[in-house]
């Protein structure tokens, strides 16, 4: 059993890392399937394209994991080397493919593979519907995937911040390739906290507040714990003085065969052909069992009187 | 003759690396301080520990070079030994480690028998937010004057933790000035508390504290880990480590591990922790009039600190039938100073009653100051980053 819980929980552990970091953090997070004015690419042509993000706080190398337009590597028949047929790989060897914590990588589509690590043959029809995914390196894994709809040129189709749920369709004054989709403006929140609070006495008594409520929490638990385990503790030097140990003894015997005469008389009396007297015998018997096991029940307490000799007698005197 | 203006210009070039050619009166003056601080440490016996490493630092953080020589050898130079060490300072992994051994040298035993000795700890920092709107109306920006202000907490390595994401660049000033103040207890606190309490009410006798069981032990690190971080998530690693400390100390399971956390760990970080401190007061950086306003405002923030601590307990004897009355001399503990004002209050005690223990009564508000100070920051933390 014990080495059962240990392999379930190494299981557990190794799962959950291994689900809660990594390619999951990575997801697909703006998609321009038309592009004749926006961002143009390292040879100044305007090339659909696709935004991938890490929304994840830590780094993570996305080389050697596929992108794919084609809805048929959803069809779990497929082999690996089928799937990577009709998926790209994103290259290795490129130090750029390596996404730092919360950072954007642009893919250009309908390019060749060897106009560098960024550009990927996967199609994208202008004006159309597409669907777009992103596998693991096992190509079997589905890490993201979303169907996008019919945009108009230079429109997108993006997350409505990073990593969020919602999606919605960007003007082409809203796209933002190769950076947070929802962009943080205005003054800082160093600087809104000095216009709001300009003296300190809302953070003070809001800080003061949760120190307090903190504290407050752990009085709260530790004062009802520490009643229940006084009272607990009462309990327990209670039944460790003799007599009391002695009668909870014996008033846990004769409750139980209370108990039991009562059970077995009910029976007795409800069931019939069965002698009543029977049902006395018995009684008498676990009554005399009872009373001696009561004979054997000793105090455990020796008193030692105290006895006058003459050898101390000189002692006594001295206290006189 | 070619050999001689070889030996000349090479020995002109060497002078010119020299301590002596570079030296300011900036780099007298801290490495004069940085003495007085060994001074302090083992004449005085104020925190050696901490102001041993931190004063060696200070004069070591003030040897004057060429700066544009690129020797690789400054504090703030890029992949330089201390540089390397400073990380640990910059990027806010020695404070949790210290907290670590904290919490592994930590019996909590005294708070949990006496639960509402914890509001004590919790009204003592209002020490720090009293110092947070005297800093604002000197002229701080609200996160400077929070990384000012949790000096007033009276925690070394929190007020680090703090100063090192909000305000790095009064981090040199804030350590050293925390410290200070940390060492500076035994002077700043008893008449402070003498001015605060009658003679009556400092020979209140406590009651004993009741026997603690190894459940409740065991049950305070995971309860408090869970009921703190759940408010003050940013507080996660100054509370997380200080509270894993304390299971593996009270487990019973991982003795070694709460020993190593207690004392081998403990001592390799406040090594690190205190040199690097130290020498992060380049004269440059610290001789401002910013650090002279750190200071007053440390003060202050101390001040009101242990004072709150003490009128808290007054207040709370209103309220308190007359055997349950607290000692208010144990009101200066609240601030995090473990386990020095907990002494101060002892000492203070028995001068009074030389039967009137205080101490174990004491340590509750001390260790609950800990995580009050810690709470603080988190909660500062979360509102300015």
């Amino acid at each position: 059993m014990k080495k059962f819980s240990l392999i379930l929980f190494a299981a557990l552990t190794t799962l959950l890392s291994a689900y809660g970091q990594g390619a999951r953090n990575i997801k697909i997070n703006e998609v321009m399937t038309s592009n004749k004015a926006s961002i143009t690419d390292e040879y100044g042509r305007h090339k659909p394209w696709v935004e991938l993000s890490n929304i994840a706080y830590s780094s993570y190398n996305i080389r050697g994991m596929y992108i794919t337009t084609d809805r048929k590597v959803l069809d779990k028949s497929l082999t690996v080397p089928q799937r990577i047929s009709m998926m790209s790989i994103i290259p290795s060897g490129d130090d750029r493919t390596l996404l730092t914590a919360r950072t954007h990588v642009v893919f250009y589509l309908d390019s060749h593979r060897a106009e560098g690590s960024f550009y990927i043959g996967e199609k994208a029809m202008p004006n159309e519907p597409m669907w777009i995914a992103i596998y693991d390196g096992n190509a079997v894994d589905l890490i993201d995937s979303v169907s996008v709809p019919a945009l108009k040129d230079d429109c997108s189709f993006a997350r409505e911040k990073d990593g969020s749920v919602k999606w919605e369709i960007k003007s082409p004054a809203e796209v933002t390739p190769g950076t947070n989709n929802l962009l943080k403006e205005g003054e800082s929140k160093v600087a809104k906290l000095k216009r709001e609070d300009p003296y300190g006495f809302g953070i003070a008594i809001l800080s003061m507040g949760i120190v307090f409520s903190c504290l407050a929490l752990l009085y709260v638990f530790f004062r009802v714990l520490g009643i229940f385990m006084s009272h607990k503790q009462t309990i327990k030097k209670a039944k460790n003085i003799q007599p009391v140990k002695a009668a909870v003894a014996a008033g846990g015997l004769i409750a139980e065969t209370g108990h039991k005469t009562k059970v077995i008389l009910k029976d007795g009396l409800q069931s019939s052909g069965i002698d009543k007297e029977v049902y006395i015998a018995v009684i008498s018997m676990a009554l005399k069992q009872y009373l001696d096991d009561v004979h054997d029940n000793e105090s455990n307490i020796i008193t030692i009187k105290p006895h006058s000799t003459m050898w101390n007698a000189h002692i006594e005197e001295k206290h006189f | 003759m070619n050999i001689i203006d070889f030996i000349v210009s090479n020995f002109n070039e060497f002078l010119s690396f020299t301590g002596f050619a570079n030296a300011t009166v900036g780099n007298i003056i801290m490495i004069v301080v940085g003495i007085f601080f060994i001074w302090l440490a083992i004449k005085k016996d104020f925190e050696p520990l901490l102001l041993v490493p931190i004063g060696l630092g200070i004069v070591l953080g003030n040897i004057p070079f060429r700066a544009d020589a690129g020797l690789e050898i400054g504090l703030y130079e890029d992949n330089s030994v201390l540089n390397i060490f400073y990380q640990g300072v910059r990027q806010g992994w020695y404070p949790p480690l210290v907290f670590l051994g904290i919490g592994a040298m930590t019996d909590f035993s005294a708070l949990i028998s006496n639960p509402k000795l914890i509001l004590i700890g919790a009204a003592a920092q209002f020490g720090i937010f009293g110092a947070y709107m005297i800093a604002l109306a000197l002229g701080f920006e609200p996160n400077q004057a929070a990384g000012i202000a949790i000096i007033g907490g009276a925690d070394g390595p929190t007020a680090i933790f703090l100063s090192s994401k909000l305000s790095p660049n009064l981090m040199g000033a804030i350590a050293v000035c925390a410290y200070s103040y940390m060492a500076l207890v035994p002077v700043i606190q008893p008449p402070l508390m003498r001015l605060l309490t009658t003679k009556k009410e400092r020979l209140i006798r406590m009651q004993p504290a009741r026997r603690v069981s190894q459940l409740e032990r065991i049950m305070f690190p995971i309860i408090g880990l869970l009921l703190t971080t759940f408010i003050v998530p940013s507080g996660l690693p100054l509370l997380g480590m200080l509270f894993f400390g304390n299971l593996l100390k009270e487990s019973g399971k991982t003795t070694r591990l709460a020993k190593t956390a207690g004392s081998a760990l403990n001592d390799v970080v406040v090594v690190l922790l205190g040199l690097t401190v130290g020498c992060s007061t380049q004269a440059s950086e610290f001789l401002t009039m910013n650090t002279v306003f750190i200071f007053l405002l440390g003060a202050f923030a101390f001040i009101i600190a242990s004072s709150t601590g003490i009128l808290f307990v007054k207040f709370m004897n209103i309220f308190l039938p007359r055997h349950k009355k607290i000692n208010p001399l144990i009101g200066n503990a609240g601030v995090s100073a473990v386990p020095m004002c907990a002494r101060i209050s002892n000492n203070m005690g028995l001068e009074y009653d030389r039967h009137n223990f205080l101490l174990m009564h004491a340590m509750g508000p001390n260790v609950a100051g800990v995580i009050g100070s810690a709470v603080a920051a988190g909660a500062l933390l979360g509102f300015f980053s």
